[in-house]
């Protein structure tokens, strides 16, 4: 179980239940991996932090959580979830635009070294393409599973497309239905 | 009092936000609403109205947290640049959690 502090204009998933089933899911697709994990659009930390408790509980204790996201009030949701949460020493959130971080926090360097995993659940519009140029370069530096979650199949169909030609291969894609009566859903694709 | 109205940008209600925590049972009420405009008559009718919401003990029991946002910006969005919420009771903030 992991706790989230929900203020008036932070985001959460507005179905808790279709939420638990999304991320059941992406863990299961995800399978083992070992190292760090790197959260990019992490809002308040509710995928991140779940996936470091779930490495937790199989006794990755050394395991590292960085999430980066662009608006400061998720990030100072995200802090405190993860001090709720007993995560704190594991976890480092930075205010940064995905593309900028790294440039912006060049501590982030050596919290990212042995990189296992990549989050990245973007807004509708999808990846900046100099985002998928730097996820693409750090995939030279270290042999990371990439968990790509959104709520826009036709920007997420795009972008796993310029994955592919920069050499990832996409191994599974799952619908989820998070948001039942409507024509939106949710999707999860791990990438190698 | 009256609605908002998108085209004349006159009027009180705007939105009606409710979050709930399922597992908590926590639940939060975040009321947008515009200040702007507001005569004589509505202004003695807002301060009725907030005073009916505090002594309701309805609203007292069910709700953790009461947030009434001043929304003076003009897209028909709850959150913008203009939109200042400001905690009516509670801590402002609740709490929900994800069950693995």
């Amino acid at each position: 179980m992991v706790t989230f502090r929900i203020s008036p204009f932070s985001f959460f998933q507005t179905n808790t239940f279709g939420a638990e089933k999304l991320f059941s899911t992406a863990f299961q697709m995800l399978g083992n991996f070992k190292g760090n994990i790197l959260d990019l659009y992490c809002g308040a930390g509710s995928i991140g932090l779940s996936l470091l408790k779930l490495a937790q509980k199989e006794k990755k204790s050394d395991t590292q959580l960085v999430g980066i996201e662009i608006v400061e009030d998720a990030i100072i949701d995200a802090r405190h979830n993860a001090k709720i949460n007993g995560l704190d020493a594991q976890s480092f959130f930075v205010a940064s635009p995905a593309e900028k971080a790294l440039a912006n926090f060049p501590e982030l360097q050596e919290k990212i070294n042995n990189l296992g995993v990549v989050v990245i659940d973007p807004p509708r519009e999808g990846l900046h393409p100099n985002v998928i140029d730097r996820i693409a370069n750090l995939k030279k530096e270290y042999p990371f599973k990439l968990l790509y979650i959104s709520c826009n199949p036709v920007t997420m169909a795009r972008d796993i497309e310029l994955f592919i030609e920069k050499g990832f291969i996409c191994k599974e894609v799952q619908p989820v239905d998070l948001f039942p009566h409507t024509h939106h859903i949710e999707d999860i694709a791990v990438l190698e | 009092m009256p609605i908002y109205d998108q085209k004349t940008h006159q009027g009180f209600f705007r939105h009606l936000v409710v979050r709930e925590g399922v597992h908590t049972h926590q639940l939060m009420v975040n009321l947008s609403v515009s200040l702007d405009n507001l005569n004589a008559q509505t202004s003695e009718l807002r301060n009725t109205l907030l005073q009916e919401f505090k002594s309701d003990p309805f609203l007292k029991e069910k709700l953790t947290t009461f947030v009434i946002t001043n929304n003076a910006g003009l897209s028909d969005t709850v959150k913008n640049e203009k939109s200042e919420p400001s905690i009516f009771w509670g801590e402002g903030v609740i709490h929900e959690e994800l069950h693995f």
